[in-house]
């Protein structure tokens, strides 16, 4: 690991144990509206330049990502028997979730592509995530040169949570840790986990995936130290409610995998951790 | 980027969601102080939300808010003068570190988190704003200050001093 790599893993460890007060809007809209009430006066504002940001251009020495908890064992879509392909969506929270598509095995380069078409296709299996590509936006080209790949695209991120998803969604592809949006563009790399990705994963069983009945293998990952999965029936009634304990994952997510025993039906499972909650609907039998 | 047609109020709440608990992270790494962090951050909120009618785009926001955030947490460290605090409550070195690979690299990440806040704050800050934020030279410069060439040589001072305790890890 270069030194690099090593202080930006500990300070994103270090980050990753902070957790913020739950009413901390509450006690920023409180304090503007007691603002307003008294004269308004100035606000020291020294070393302050409101120039627009430029590119941010970070040249670091190339590490691969950091490894990310393993993809479920079926998925939903795609090809069967091809190569598990992840792809990267707006979650209900904001932060990034990963869904898995089966696609024909091929070079880094095919494999980017595939997994940006689909992307920017915009038709998660989960319902409830989303794309932050506006409709249209196509790849035009994808090159791997020097742990740098480049994508070209008919339009240029519209957000930095847009950038992050293809950003998170081309290394998983390529495996190699930057990218550069359109040739001229600035190096990108994966933001903090802790930041980036949702709070909480349901790993598999995928949305809409029908399962065997006999033993459904649940896997979850999510930060901090555990998670609470509950499974509903069709009626709606709660029929497991558990806890369970997350290995210790510190940047990166922590995981949790239990065999439930559920009779043939649909099911809704739903697991909880940091205020998230990431549901799947599934079918038994 | 499209400007954000929001007022100071949709601003703060906007800006808020997408930002508020990565900027406590950075001033929580910045400072060490946790309930101190989330006050220096709270500052920078109620701030913008005042200087909005001038700023009226996120991405200048967000570059405000960083500026906001890093001179708070300057004015906290000498005001509070927790750096001679937190040197002084440096943990001791582990003993007996588990055989579990996930506890070693705890215990690794703590050293090295030790280390950079025993760093000046100016080194502390291009470390933090470079490698936590992933922010480019020229925005740690906005957010410091400073001239790109000054946030240069504090990152390379700062690394050059990380360096034996990088070394004695690995």
């Amino acid at each position: 690991m270069t030194p690099e790599e090593a202080i930006r893993r500990a300070l994103e460890a270090s980050a990753a144990t902070v957790e913020v007060s739950p009413d901390a809007l509450a006690t920023i809209r409180g304090r503007v509206r007691r603002r307003r009430r008294t004269a308004r006066w100035g606000w020291a504002t020294a070393g302050l330049a409101a120039a627009a940001a430029a590119a941010a251009v970070v040249a670091l020495p190339a590490a691969p990502p950091a490894p990310r908890p393993a993809p479920p064992a079926t998925t939903t879509s795609g090809t069967p028997g091809g190569a598990l392909l992840a792809v990267y969506w707006i979650g209900p929270g904001g932060g990034l979730v990963r869904e898995f598509t089966r696609q024909p095995a091929g070079t880094p380069e095919e494999r980017a592509r595939a997994a940006l078409t689909r992307m920017l296709d915009g038709r998660p299996a989960d319902p409830d995530y989303a794309t932050a590509w506006p409709a249209g936006t196509r790849v035009r080209a994808v090159a791997v040169a020097d742990g740098v790949t480049t994508v070209d695209l008919a339009g240029s991120p519209p957000s930095a949570r847009a950038a992050q998803q293809l950003v998170w969604t081309v290394t998983a592809a390529t495996g190699q840790p930057e990218v550069r949006i359109g040739p001229g563009g600035p190096v990108l790399r994966r933001g903090p986990a802790v930041d980036t990705l949702a709070p909480v994963w349901l790993i598999n069983p995928q949305h809409g995936e029908r399962v065997p009945a006999g033993g459904v293998a649940v896997h979850v990952a999510a930060f901090g130290r555990e998670v609470r999965l509950r499974v509903r029936a069709a009626s709606g009634a709660v029929v497991v409610d558990r806890v369970l304990a997350l290995s210790p994952g510190a940047p990166a997510q922590g995981e949790a995998r239990v065999t439930l025993a559920l009779d043939p039906g649909a099911y809704t499972l739903e697991a909880a951790a940091g205020g998230a909650v990431d549901d799947h609907a599934i079918t038994v039998g | 980027m499209e400007q954000p047609p929001w007022g100071a109020d949709e601003a703060v709440t906007q800006l808020f969601g997408a930002h508020y608990r990565p900027l406590v992270r950075l001033a929580s790494l910045l400072l060490h102080e946790r309930g101190l962090a989330e006050e220096v951050v709270q500052d920078a909120y109620v701030k913008l939300h005042a200087r909005w009618h001038r700023l009226r785009d996120a991405d200048k926001a967000l570059a405000y808010l960083r500026v906001a955030v890093v001179n708070g947490c300057r004015s906290a460290l000498r005001h509070r003068r927790v750096v001679a605090a937190h040197l002084a409550a440096a943990r001791p070195p582990a003993d007996a570190p588990s055989a579990e690979a996930g506890a070693l690299d705890l215990l690794t990440h703590a050293a090295v988190v030790d280390a950079i806040r025993a760093l000046p704050p100016r080194q502390r800050e291009a470390i933090v704003l470079r490698y936590y934020a992933d922010l480019s030279e020229a925005e740690i410069a906005e957010a410091m200050g400073v001239s790109r060439g000054a946030v240069k040589s504090h990152a390379s001072r700062a690394v050059a001093a990380l360096r034996p305790v990088l070394e004695r890890l690995s």
